[in-house]
């Protein structure tokens, strides 16, 4: 009976899949800042709790959460700095990151285009761009500005040329340009700044005006009104909400017009400006403020804000109407045909548990504490307009995770799956139910194998989505998925490996608070466990060539007791070695099951390996469904030449690091033959039989397990037959 | 060295193999392949005092400074003219490369060679507008002038125009970049120059009274030779 390493079913663990198709026992973990000889030792000091990788640009960011403190790598200088955190800890922003060991969603890490969104569960959501750290969008509102216009009880007079704001009383003034002062501090516009652009004009219809005046030139200037608000902008192009509208700013209906009057025979002569003052200053990373204004409300047909351009054309380098945060006044002269955007409406930025980046947009969930779900605007990841938002689920469960795949985006929650997609137009998203009886436990349990199938931990074991249904995935180890902490799984992280292609969620397992055991799926319906890392509560892999799998939590060497740390999985430095004690495991699984009726005798077992190391394995039989091993360590003596369990072949030993001579030979005295040592590669090799002492099962396993280096390419079980049949005993 | 997590350590009694050999390798490989990142460099990261034991960039200089305003306001054109700085260079019309004074480097390449980016800048002087310097600058490896990057041309009439400072003369800043790949053993780097101005014979002016005699020549300032070398 032949069991490939890919049907090996009861038990692998320690166990990587290689490139070959074998599976070789893990090694490492290597502490991502390595001890060197006479390097001051570090030490984290507290729980790490998560761990982010990211590439900003040309960028290479490395976050990490300790404690209640968020952590940036500083590379060579071997040392962290503290983004966030306590004013103890003298961090870059103050800020409060619980970390109080309750069971609620994991830290989550999203990185865009322009630096990484950090959702910390019970806090706001924060921007770090690989210089500035700050909040994520606004979370409060600025207040409105203060209106100026012309004063309308002089209205017969012009209200153009010649009119201005004087920066000492913030309201307007008349007459014309004279170079000096009023006797009420107004200063008139200089003439090189033209006419002003503000009102509606009209064709006086009649032939005398209201006052029996005439008007030959024919036109009027109608009465209006206009309304402002002001819009925080930060660094990233963030909004803040609007204001609330400013007071109404007006002109008077104007039909006096003549040229003695107004000194010219242009109607714009007519128009005015108006200032605005008062305007908010925004906290944190604000550079700047956009003026909202609407058009002559009178006789525009809208009432809607606008956004108040810059300059007259705009320009690229126009990113708000204020490029600031410390001028409060704005005279505005800008006509109403230059308001062409319409003002966004963002809503607040709320705390939320959950996160995706889908179709160029931040999603989020869990505003507060309802299971809403919003959108950003694209690109702009703090600016959530307030149109934008959906409740997936119309029960109000709160969302439990989302996840971003090429067929739409997924959103759970504890007991439904749903999917989101974009609408043909690109304008509107779509809700549509996957599944109303598979949910997810675990936001960071979610990820995505290479063949596109999505991974995920509900309350019934893991589960696989493809598009259709989703389907448990998990039953064959079911005895393993009863054991986790229900309590806690929630803190469950995932990632799939690169190299091996493997999903690897760390759980917490027997009463764990933490995730302490590595479940992992290879794709193909094949189960293994790692346990070299003692605890798991953060996983990601490096968005560079290196492609490491980082892990925040324990890991341990041998001889010492588990420390915190950022570990490197399956890499290896020499100041972290030995690590601890673990075996690696491969067991054949129950052989004969479905004929245990039968009694039967396991006889030998041959083992294919790859040669690794100079030792041994140890090997265990199992029978009659009991994991208690009727026979442990089948081999006999190590010093027995012939004996089975040699991690390479004795008739065809390999050269081993210590021993082999660079550019040296090797001597075979009894046959007298020299052979010159060169490189090669390590060979497969059937092990010599192990014995499996002939005893009596209905059913058996025989375990292989070897503390160090092992590759395993399959066994063949011997057996014989002990049942009778109609025609006597058989053997076979 | 920066930090490496080769996936797995060389161990004694392991089976030797040239695959496990070339992945303990790989971290080291990708690093001298310019595979660094932000881990392996940072701000501020090298010291003096770690230079020897962390060497990325190795770097040699030589150079001369000339502020041409010092003394008298005025450039001055030649030697024996007021204001005359030493380390002013004289640039006699030649077709022949000249050596640029104190603009040499003779440095030991080891094993394995060595590929180096040298770079020859300098401020060329001459006396007015019309009589402005017209040179060329190349750098020279081992007696052999780098004749790809020489830099400046030999038409007079498309130089010398602009670039006032002072009264009386010229100012032209000139730069030459090379890439040169050296073998191993002692190689001289030297920065060269010539002046093709058929006018600049070495004639003379009258300056005024009492002022010593104008020479036509073309001069060069501030001058500065570097190179660069990436080693480990």
């Amino acid at each position: 009976m032949w069991f490939k390493p890919d049907a090996v079913g009861d038990l692998v663990s320690n166990m990587r899949a290689t490139a070959e198709g074998t599976l070789r026992s893990v090694n490492g973990p290597a502490p991502y800042q390595p001890q060197y000889e006479g390097a001051a030792t570090f030490s984290y000091g507290d729980e790490v709790r998560s761990v982010y990788h990211a590439r900003v640009g040309y960028r290479d960011i490395l976050l990490a959460v300790v404690g209640d403190e968020l952590w940036e790598h500083q590379g060579w200088t071997r040392s962290w700095r503290v983004l966030l955190g306590p004013a103890s800890s003298s961090p870059v922003l103050e800020a409060s990151i619980p970390s109080d060991g309750r069971p609620r969603h994991p830290i989550q890490f999203e990185s865009t285009p322009q630096g990484i969104i950090i959702c910390i569960p019970g806090t706001r959501p924060y921007f770090y761009d690989g210089e500035h750290i700050g909040a994520l969008g606004y979370d409060q509102v600025p207040g409105s500005p203060q209106a100026h216009g012309p004063r309308s009880t002089q209205s017969d007079k012009s209200q153009n040329w010649g009119y201005v704001h004087t920066g000492v009383s913030g309201d307007a003034a008349d007459g014309a340009w004279s170079g000096e002062w009023d006797a009420e501090d107004h200063h008139g516009m200089h003439p090189m700044f033209g006419y002003c652009r503000i009102g509606t004009l009209e064709q006086f219809q009649g032939t005398k005006n209201t006052t029996g005046g005439a008007n030959p030139l024919g036109g009027t200037r109608l009465k209006g009104t206009w309304r402002a608000a002001t819009q925080w902008v930060d660094r990233w192009g963030n909004r803040s909400p609007r204001s609330p509208s400013s007071e109404q700013v007006s002109c008077e209906y104007v039909e006096n017009y003549t040229k003695e009057a107004f000194s010219t025979d242009r109607v714009d002569a007519l128009r005015i400006q108006v200032a605005w003052s008062r305007i908010a200053k925004g906290p944190g990373q604000t550079v700047g403020r956009m003026l909202l204004r609407t058009k002559d409300q009178l006789h525009s047909g809208t009432l809607k804000m606008f956004e108040v351009p810059p300059n007259a054309a705009g320009g690229t380098s126009a990113f708000s109407t204020l490029p600031d945060n410390i001028t409060d006044l704005y005279p505005d002269n800008t006509p109403d045909a230059w308001l062409l955007v319409e003002a966004t409406d963002p809503e607040i930025v709320r705390s939320f548990d959950v996160m995706a980046l889908f179709a160029g947009r931040l999603f989020v969930g869990n505003l507060n504490v309802d299971g809403r779900v919003m959108w950003s605007e694209p690109g702009l990841w703090g600016t959530f307009d307030k149109a934008n938002f959906v409740y997936p689920d119309p029960s109000g469960m709160r969302v439990t995770g989302m996840h971003a795949t090429d067929k739409g985006l997924l959103v759970w929650t504890e007991d439904n799956t749903f999917i989101v997609t974009q609408s043909d137009d690109g304008q509107r998203f779509l809700t549509a139910l996957v599944s109303s009886r598979v949910g997810c436990v675990a936001p960071r349990s979610v990820a995505t194998l290479p063949s596109g199938v999505v991974v995920w931990l509900g309350h019934e074991g893991f589960y696989a989505w493809d598009g259709g249904e989703p389907i448990r995935i998990s039953a064959g180890i079911k005895l393993l998925t009863d054991t986790f902490n229900q309590g806690h799984v929630i803190k469950a992280v995932a990632a799939v490996d690169q190299l091996s292609e493997e999903y690897r969620c760390w759980v917490p397992v027997d009463g764990a608070r933490d995730p302490n055991l590595c479940i992992i799926f290879d794709g193909d319906g094949n189960w293994r466990r790692r346990d070299d890392a003692q605890v798991v509560r953060g996983v990601c892999v490096t968005k560079d060539h290196r492609r490491y799998m980082i892990t925040a939590g324990q890991a341990q060497k041998s001889g010492s007791s588990a420390e915190e740390g950022v570990w490197v999985l399956d890499h290896e430095t020499p100041g972290f070695l030995p690590p601890s004690s673990r075996y690696a495991v491969v067991r054949t699984g129950w052989v004969g099951n479905s004929r245990s009726h039968k009694e039967k005798a396991p006889i030998k077992l041959l083992a294919a390996l790859v040669e690794t190391t100079n030792g041994r394995l140890e090997a265990d039989l199992y029978v009659n469904w009991r994991l208690v091993s009727v026979s442990n360590n089948l081999l006999v003596d190590a010093d027995d030449e012939e004996a089975a369990g040699w991690l390479y072949t004795r008739k065809d030993a390999p050269l081993f690091w210590g021993t082999a001579v660079y550019d040296g030979s090797s001597h075979d005295s009894q046959l007298d033959v020299t052979t010159t040592h060169t490189w090669q590669r390590r060979r497969p090799f059937w092990s010599n039989p192990l014995d499996g002492g002939g005893r009596d099962a209905e059913t058996y396993m025989y375990q292989l397990r070897h503390n160090g280096d092992f590759e395993f390419d399959g066994v063949i079980v011997g057996e014989v037959f002990r049942g009778y049949t109609s025609t006597g005993r058989k053997s076979r | 060295m920066s930090w490496r997590h080769p996936e797995r350590t060389l161990k004694d009694d392991s089976a030797i193999d040239a695959e496990d050999t070339n992945r303990a390798f790989k971290p080291f490989v990708d690093e001298l392949s310019g595979r660094l990142n932000e881990h392996n460099f940072a701000a501020n990261a090298f010291q003096d005092d770690d230079l020897a034991d962390d060497l990325a960039i190795r770097t040699g200089q030589e150079g001369v400074y000339v502020d041409a305003r010092e003394g008298t306001g005025s450039l001055a054109p030649g030697p024996g003219y007021w204001g005359y700085d030493a380390d002013i260079m004289d640039v006699p019309t030649s077709a022949v490369w000249a050596p640029v004074d104190d603009l040499v480097k003779v440095i030991e390449v080891p094993d394995g060679g060595a590929m180096m980016e040298v770079t020859f800048s300098c401020q060329t002087m001459g006396y007015s507008h019309s009589d402005g310097p017209h040179m060329q600058l190349g750098i020279e490896v081992d007696g052999t002038v780098v004749e790809e990057i020489v830099n400046g041309s030999t038409d007079i009439s498309s130089e010398g125009q602009g670039f006032w400072l002072g009264g009386a003369g010229v100012l032209v800043p000139m730069q030459v970049t090379a890439i040169v790949e050296l073998g191993e053993g002692t190689h001289t780097i030297q920065a060269v120059v010539r002046n093709f101005h058929p006018e600049q014979q070495g004639g003379s002016s009258s300056t005024g009274s009492g002022a010593p005699p104008l020479r036509r020549f073309s001069h060069m300032g501030s001058r500065e030779l570097i190179l660069m070398e990436r080693a480990r």
